[in-house]
């Protein structure tokens, strides 16, 4: 039984042995030791035992315990039902809009609403998560405690970047970009005239891109110096950097444009409207777009301009010059991309359906693509008034401690 | 399962390694424990770019706990409880989840190796838990007192598993 069992073939083994090798080995590269957990259990005891000492001597007492259980025993967490479950390790930030909350959904389902933000994203190692509100930018654990604030009106696209020592925070207010420091000192205005999401340079705390007016920018914040600018032909809805930072893609309505992102060369650019395609056939304008966590791989979400109905996700192979190569096309709205930390998986959100569909992004075996889909998303993330969820997903898989 | 002594004390040398930071001293973990690792999450699961998951998220969670890790205990048992768990996990939230196959949504890869159909096709016929019982006993080696342990099951449920696995997996070979 057991050679029986040993002879069975696994379909691609030695390959996956060196790819997991490859994961493994960077992953123990990357470690940092950690620290033995502290037990929770003495503490507990010995503030129980004032607690009850405290009770028993006044009658105040029995306010001191109850404040002692609040501060010190373990809160008991009311876990939602684990629905949709993440085919990859991780934690996913979703931001349900115009106030239906914020979300950390975990690998095994379960999810924790972090509060009524307007918009939120990680901080860059997946510890704290930056929200706004309609007058306030804030700072969170991921257990929605509140580390710190700003009272801004109405902040927008708050962005967190940075390395572990030395993070920044980008943010928008009434089209004024301003920065502050990881800590919540340091805010200041770093220009005007903005009109979409800044992106932090990966693994650079410094290195901030923007749109102004028509140029698109990229700064050292801490030099308070430009690293390099381009004019953009059509004013740009979305910037993303790949993950290694060494490449920047700009969204405009109609083209991707992908520059190097030391030197703003323009790399790449992908023109999804007439003349690049042939006349009568339709095509698809960006919608969002997501770098894969490795590599130049770019996944793009295309709007049919034939019918608003329909919409495509495609794959722009980084190192390749060939066109996009289809990945999923389905009727009604896909809104939103985020890859897996481990790259396994591309999750669109596809709410003309409403549905979270996971695309298998590594290699097929036996020549069959995988698709995973979980539907009923809206009931998953209700809102208060009971409308639909507005969902943004963009970038927001993070493997976390 | 019965670890010779050199090799416990030879594991137990690699861990250390590998606590301290020495790359090569994973490798040879890994080396040691992928292949089984692997096949094990392979059997349950019977998909191989899952088992290929879960056999390296489950050496990725062994290595952020490894300065946890108390070095008197073997390395191997504590990875399969790993990867069995999740194979098992992930079995269940795949019948969950309903999963769908497209035909051509990515380009078709090399034409994959063929399956080994008879035994592997009696295992898919068990239940995820019953697969899981008969992969560490007779893939990995484990006892049922072992098996019982690594699962958290009373011992009579593992040996009620493992020989209604057996009957199934005699009728359908």
């Amino acid at each position: 039984m057991r050679k029986e069992l040993e002879w069975i073939e696994i379909p691609d083994e030695h390959e996956a042995r060196q790819r997991a090798w490859k994961v493994v080995s960077a992953a123990f590269a990357e470690r940092e030791p950690t620290s033995r957990r502290r037990s929770w259990r003495t503490p507990v005891l010995v503030a129980a035992a004032m607690a009850v000492i405290a009770a028993a001597l006044s009658p105040p007492g029995m306010a001191v315990l109850g404040e002692v259980r609040d501060a010190v025993l373990p809160t008991r967490i009311q876990r939602a039902q684990p629905v949709v479950t993440l085919p990859a390790p991780g934690r996913l930030l979703v931001v349900s809009a115009e106030r239906g909350g914020v979300w950390i959904v975990n690998e095994d389902g379960s999810r924790r609403r972090l509060g009524a933000f307007e918009d939120a994203s990680w901080s860059p190692f997946g510890r704290y998560v930056v929200a706004t509100t309609r007058d306030r930018l804030i700072t969170l654990d991921r257990r929605g405690r509140e580390r710190w604030s700003l009272t801004r009106a109405r902040p927008s696209w708050p962005r967190w970047g940075g390395t572990r020592t030395d993070t920044w925070i980008a943010y928008v207010v009434r089209s004024q970009l301003r920065v502050v420091a990881g800590d919540g000192t340091g805010d200041r205005m770093l220009a005007e005239r903005v009109s979409s999401p800044p992106a932090w340079r990966p693994g650079r705390a410094q290195v901030l891109a923007y749109v102004q007016a028509d140029r698109l920018r990229v700064v050292d914040v801490n030099r308070r110096r430009e690293v390099w600018s381009r004019r953009l032909v059509q004013p740009a809805s979305a910037l993303h950097w790949s993950a290694g930072g060494r490449r920047l893609a700009a969204l405009s309505q109609t083209a991707v444009s992908v520059y190097d992102g030391a030197s703003g060369r323009l790399v790449r650019r992908i023109d999804f409207a007439p003349p690049a395609f042939p006349r009568g056939k339709s095509v698809g304008l960006p919608i969002s777009a997501a770098f894969a966590p490795s590599g130049h791989d770019l996944a793009l979400v295309l709007r049919d301009t034939r019918s608003s109905f329909r919409s495509r996700i495609v794959l722009v192979r980084g190192a390749a010059a060939r066109g996009p190569i289809g990945l999923f096309a389905g009727a009604g709205e896909i809104s939103d991309l985020a890859w897996s930390p481990n790259g396994n998986w591309l999750l669109a959100d596809w709410r003309g359906a409403d549905q979270w569909i996971f695309l298998r992004m590594r290699e097929r075996v036996a020549g069959v693509a995988r698709v995973l889909a979980a539907s009923g998303i809206e009931a998953q993330f209700p809102r208060p008034d009971g409308k639909g969820p507005l969902l943004w997903l963009a970038e927001r898989w993070r493997v976390g401690p | 399962m019965r670890i010779p002594r050199d090799e416990r004390s030879n594991e137990r040398a690699l861990v250390r390694g590998a606590q301290r930071g020495s790359a090569s001293d994973l490798e040879a973990l890994f080396r040691l424990h992928w292949p089984r690792a692997h096949r094990a999450a392979y059997l349950v699961v019977h998909d191989a770019a899952a088992a290929e998951d879960i056999a390296q998220e489950s050496f990725l969670a062994a290595i952020r706990a490894l300065d946890r890790f108390d070095r008197r205990r073997p390395f191997g048992p504590w990875l399969h409880r790993i990867v069995v768990n999740r194979a098992i996990d992930w079995t269940r939230a795949r019948q969950l989840r309903g999963e769908a196959e497209l035909g051509e949504s990515l380009a078709a890869p090399e034409q994959a190796p063929p399956l080994d159909r008879t035994l592997l096709a009696a295992m898919a016929e068990l239940g995820p838990e019953q697969r899981a019982v008969v992969v560490l006993r007779y893939l990995l080696g484990y006892t049922p007192g072992e098996i019982s342990e690594l699962l958290s099951l009373p011992r009579g449920t593992v040996n009620s598993r493992l020989r209604r696995g057996l009957d199934e997996l005699k009728e359908n070979v």
